[in-house]
């Protein structure tokens, strides 16, 4: 019998059977052993073997850096959620995905490679400035996570290369925001999903994100939008004209979302609710959320 | 309170499933399937296949190539065309199942797509080339009691609403299965059928046998909801006809896409109510269209129209009523028996429009419909005297404890500006049994008690155990008779070699018909205690003597009795998102005096939480005649985290023909809880529902309607 | 390949494909039937077991990545003190009709129990949120598990 998968000892090997074969990374396999099964059978994809990744100690680490927090490629959600290093929002937008079971599996590295416009941690990861560590048997590399993606299911990660983690800039927010929508309340995938951070000082705002997930073929970040409202809030802006700025920043969103009909949900329905949900985060952010 | 004897086991996990069985030599069987709703077969490709594997088609079948539900109409393994997607083409049978999809791969079947019928207007309209006979109507049936006409003309206010309801797919967890068994000229099939009876009819006909050389053994049932009655049919031939082409034990399991695409569901709906009131304010004249959309053959859907049509006017009473129902073809699988059986939709139909009546007339909703419950004595919709009392008000007043619905109602803040609450309730009634007098359905149904010669009581039967604990159940009844300890008595998972003929377990008949059956052979039993040896004694199922029923003008009492019930459900709407979260489900039922009340309680929570995942998650739509949510994780039932804790109540009416007082509970709690829920959005956002699942991309078009026009 | 796993406390050494499904090596070649498949993409619980005493779902694990972990089914678990405790809840409550969803309803209740002693009911909903049950409606599943966990904290209590 050919040999379908590979059981690397270590990273080095995991690295060097990459280089050699192509093969596919099996990180905690609850995507790729669904994306795979056809009538409960499981073959691997056009003769390239697949990698055993997921017991990799060097991938399933987090660790702080300065200013930095790296999380391992396949540590699984639940070892994430449990980690006293993990911020609050991460592990809450993990304890929306699946179903615990399945987070004693899934790892983000799947999630980001699998590259879904609906994957729940990519909004967060684009959010926070996150970045992708990629690794060869050459060295290693720092890809932005909007770079890193390149399109629904597509990657831009070398058929030598590994995903060994994620490097997210540690740094607090006061204003943090983040709503999945879905389906039902437990192990459902995102119909949309948005993430919203902003930070103030002295009431003005000097930072301010927002990431929508599962509206467009990847996430859509816009920092012209987001610059638009960091300025709204400076100067001698009144209410009226914060209100006014809001309302064409929204507008500006809603034309660069292009979110489709599909089996879970609409266009129409996933546009709106964002845009909702956005203008609810925002008006809190701005100071808007309550009548004068 | 006695626990049920199946229940180790099942946390075992050993409980005698299918999956636990294997046959040496056992084969595996693929179903090809159409890709197209309605399409000609052009040609039909099949590669050279290795020694040990086999590809069936249609000429195959030795007798008649034809899979028999009520009528014979449906093929079953489809020739020269296509009438739904997932219709069986042909049958892969092999050892190894990566073989049998390297034959999948390398088949080729040429299609010549024709234009579907694929809704209820469709099948009216008459644009497209029917599906079934010249019109498309599979089945219609409808009554008028009074003059309706002359009713609304009279009339101060009249109402008209139009309300449709979608698929829902049973979802038993064990998907459907069978594995067929050729030995000695005879043919075993074994598998999850909750009538067994039907199978070594079914499977003779494909076979060309004779019925009695075909042997059904019922496996532990995995879950059934109505799904593994007529949908069994299919199955069983399939794996019989994989079995006598390649004489070896073939297992066919539907994987659990193919289950959800190709097999039964309950039957989506466009209901138009109007209704006439008069100046008190009473609704004087009642007329009900009900169209259920069907499927491309005959199906069970004449079946569960007749339930829609005869249960169509609820727990109320008018003086002028007409209905009128219709089952129409479509090109798609044929929906079928479901629990709540056609009632589901014209419940949340009837309620809904009456709440709404009341609404524009400025009366409160519920003491609008209470005002018009049938009450003892009164005459129901099919014109026969109710003989029980209608305890409906004691129900409300129980629900209304539990809930506080009459407080809460109405005036319920949110816990910010973005969330919304509301609260509704339903009342509802279900028949059981139906009345077979006078039709052709009053076939014997007898069940055997014996006695073994050392003292224990064995229950024959083809009754099935789908977890609702029928077998505890009967074993109670007889255990409470006899005065002997309930370890004593016993019932197998049926077969057709061994049992007599029950018909299996369906239509809420189990505890209330045959449980009676099980106590009058049990009486039997005990006047013969004291004979030698081993004894036997065969009871029929009886009607009560003082029915009436004319089945061609649908007159008389068209069940024996009925359960009733109300179920209050809370709401929390998210203004932004418009997702719906239930907060709180309160019930009571009057099932007479139930024989367990734990197994009873059961029953209820499972069924109400069933009809909460119908009315408001579980989306199953076509698109140009493919369902697209055939995968489980886009077909959402409710988790553990989607309901909250219930709560509930039984008001005791005992019905004196039933054991021990019992009436039926296995479908009633189903039927309100849409409802309730529909009432209780309308509630929270001061909107109208019309539609179910209230999904949120629905709820949204509504909130942005009423957000337009304020 | 040669794949070296422990299944309910007894070393398996298997060579197989390292693709398969565990759920059909723990089924076919090793009988371990209890472990049921109810839809094999992972979303309804049915197959769950415990990898490394967490649960896990066997229809969406190669078992070529269990090579070395601990793999414990129905009938592994059946033979600990906690199984008979929240089997004893589960047949009390009627907390189980049709019983395909049981066996891993049990292993997740078991798992919670484990990781927390004293679970309420929003914890119970969580926990088990991957386990679907049609049948129960799973009011009376909440309710057992709640007992289960009582009955476990009782002799350290007395």
């Amino acid at each position: 019998m050919k040999d379908t998968a590979l059981r690397p000892r270590d990273l080095k090997e995991a690295l060097i059977l990459r280089r050699e074969t192509g093969g596919i990374l099996y990180a905690g396999g609850t995507d790729l052993m669904i994306r795979s099964a056809r009538w409960g059978t499981v073959s691997a994809d056009a003769g390239r073997p697949v990698i055993f990744i997921g017991h990799l100690e060097e991938l399933r680490q987090v660790a702080t850096e300065p200013g930095f927090l790296v999380i391992g490629a396949c540590a699984t959600l639940s070892s994430l959620r449990d980690h006293p290093g993990v911020p609050v929002l991460l592990k809450r937008i993990i304890g929306s995905m699946a179903s615990p079971a399945v987070r004693n599996m899934a790892t983000m590295g799947g999630n980001v490679c699998n590259a879904s416009p609906a994957g729940d941690t990519i909004p967060y990861l684009l959010a926070m400035n996150g970045t992708v560590l990629c690794a060869s048997t050459d060295g290693q590399k720092e890809i932005p996570v909007n770079e890193f993606i390149s399109g629904p299911g597509m990657t831009i990660l070398a058929p030598d290369e590994v995903v060994t983690g994620f490097r997210i800039p540690r740094y607090q927010f006061d204003h943090e925001f983040h709503k999945k929508v879905a389906a039902r309340r437990a192990n459902a995938l995102a119909k949309a999903s948005i993430v919203g951070l902003a930070r103030k000082i002295d009431h003005r705002l000097v930072d301010l994100r927002l990431a929508f997930g599962a509206v467009g073929p990847k996430v859509v970040r816009s920092p012209d939008c987001e610059q638009a409202l960091i300025d709204s809030l400076s100067g001698t802006n009144g209410r009226h004209e914060r209100e006014e700025i809001l309302a064409a920043v929204l507008k500006r969103y809603a034309r660069i979302l292009s979110p489709i009909d599909d089996q879970r949900s609409t266009a129409d329905y996933r546009g709106t609710v964002v845009i909702r949900l956005a203008r609810h985060f925002l008006k809190e952010v701005l100071g808007l959320s309550h009548q004068p | 309170m006695t626990v049920r004897d199946d229940a180790w086991a099942k946390c075992c996990g050993k409980a005698g499933y299918m999956d636990e069985l294997s046959f040496p030599g056992m084969l595996h069987v693929m179903v090809v399937r159409s890709p197209f709703p309605r399409a000609g077969i052009r040609s039909v490709h099949v590669p050279a296949v290795a020694s040990g594997y086999y590809v069936i088609d249609s000429t195959d079948i030795p007798g008649r190539n034809i899979c028999a539900i009520l009528r014979q109409d449906f093929p079953l393994l489809a020739e020269d065309r296509v009438s739904f997607a997932g219709q069986a083409i042909l049958l892969i049978a092999g050892p190894e199942r990566d073989r049998i999809l390297e034959i999948y791969d390398g088949i080729r079947i040429d299609y010549e797509p024709e234009e579907p019928v694929i809704t209820i207007e469709d099948a009216e309209e008459g644009r497209i080339p029917p599906v079934f006979g010249t019109d498309n109507v599979i089945a219609s049936i409808g009554f008028e009691r009074g003059d309706v006409e002359k009713a609304f003309i009279e009339s101060a206010r009249v109402f008209e609403d139009e309300f449709r309801t979608g698929y829902q797919e049973h979802l038993y967890l064990e998907t459907l299965r069978a594995i067929a068994v050729p030995e000695k000229g005879r043919m075993t099939v074994y598998g999850p059928f909750q009538i067994p009876d039907i199978v070594p009819v079914a499977v003779s006909i494909p076979l060309g046998w004779n019925t009695d050389r075909i042997r059904a053994r019922v496996t532990t049932i995995g879950g059934a909801f109505g799904g593994k009655m007529e949908t069994t049919a299919q199955i069983t031939c399939l794996g019989a006809l994989a079995a006598y082409v390649t004489q070896r034990p073939c297992s066919i399991v539907y994987d659990r896409e193919e289950d959800i695409t190709t097999t039964s569901k309950r039957h989506p709906s466009r209901i138009r109510i109007k209704s006439g009131v008069d100046h008190n304010k009473r609704i004087r004249a009642v007329k009900m269209d009900i169209d259920l959309l069907g499927g491309a053959y005959f199906g069970s859907s004449a079946v569960v129209l007749d339930s829609s049509v005869k249960m169509a006017t609820g727990p109320y009473r008018f003086e002028n009523v007409s209905v009128r129902g219709r089952a129409l073809a479509t090109n798609h699988i044929m929906p079928g028996a479901t629990r709540g059986f056609g009632v589901v939709q014209t419940t949340f139909a009837l309620e809904t429009h009456m709440s709404r009546v009341a609404r524009q007339l400025g009366i409160d909703p519920l003491d609008f419909r209470l005002g018009h419950v049938l009450k003892q004595g009164d005459r129901t919709s099919t014109d026969a005297v109710l003989r029980d009392q209608v305890k409906i008000p004691e129900i409300v007043k129980s629900v209304d404890a539990m809930s506080g619905y009459r407080a809460k109602r109405g005036r319920q803040a949110g816990s910010d500006a973005t969330v919304k609450r509301g609260i509704g309730i339903a009342l509802y009634s279900f028949g059981a049994p139906h009345t077979v007098k006078g039709t052709l359905r009053g076939r014997p149904r007898p069940l055997i008690l014996r006695r073994t010669g050392s003292g224990d009581v064995v229950i024959l039967t083809t009754i099935t155990e789908l977890g609702q604990g029928i077998v505890t159940v009967f074993r109670e009844i007889a255990s409470r008779i006899l005065d002997i300890p309930i370890e004593r008595i016993s019932m197998d998972n049926p077969d057709t070699d061994r049992d007599p003929s029950t018909m299996g377990t369906g239509a809420s008949l189990g505890v209330t018909l045959f449980g009676k059956s099980v106590e009058r052979a049990a009486r039997k039993l005990k006047d013969r205690w004291d004979e030698p040896g081993e004894i036997e004694v065969m009871e029929d199922y009886v009607e009560p003597g003082y029915l009436e029923w004319d089945d061609k003008r649908v007159v008389g009492d068209a069940f024996h009795t009925y359960s009733w019930g109300a179920v209050a459900v809370e709401v929390s709407v998210d203004l932004l998102t418009c997702e719906v979260q239930v907060t709180g489900v309160w019930a009571a039922h009057d099932i007479g005096r139930p024989i367990n009340d734990r197994l009873a309680e059961g029953q209820v929570d499972g069924a109400l939480v069933q009809g909460l995942g119908f009315g408001l998650m579980e989306v199953l739509e076509s698109a140009e005649g493919i369902l697209q949510q055939g995968r489980l994780r886009d077909y959402a039932i409710p988790t553990m985290r989607d309901i909250p804790a219930i709560r509930q109540s039984f008001v005791i009416n005992p019905y004196s023909e039933g054991p021990f007082g019992a009436k039926s509970v296995g479908e009633i709690p189903t039927i309100g809880a849409a409802a309730a829920l529909g009432e209780a959005v309308a509630d929270a956002l001061g909107i109208e529902v019309g539609r179910l699942p209230i999904t949120p991309e629905y709820l949204l078009d509504l909130v942005r309607a009423k957000e337009t026009s304020s | 390949m040669t794949i070296a796993f422990v299944v309910n406390g007894r070393p398996v050494v298997l060579e197989t494909d390292p693709l398969r499904r565990l759920i059909d090596v723990l089924r076919e070649d090793l009988g371990l039937t209890g472990v049921k498949e109810g839809c094999g993409e992972g979303e309804c619980g049915a197959c769950s077991v415990l990898i490394d005493e967490r649960p896990a779902l066997a229809c969406i694990v190669a078992v070529g990545a269990v090579e070395g972990r601990h793999v414990v089914t129905i009938e592994g678990y059946q033979e600990r003190d906690l199984f008979r405790k929240v089997a004893s809840a589960f047949s009390e409550t009627g907390a189980l009709q049709c019983g395909f969803c049981t066996p891993g309803m049990i292993i997740a209740a078991g798992a919670l129990i484990d990781a927390c002693p004293d679970p309420d009911e929003e914890t119970i909903r969580e926990a088990l949120s991957g386990n679907l049950c049609r049948c129960t409606g799973y009011n009376r599943i909440v309710q057992a598990v709640m007992r289960a966990s009582r009955e476990t904290k009782e002799p350290s209590s007395r």
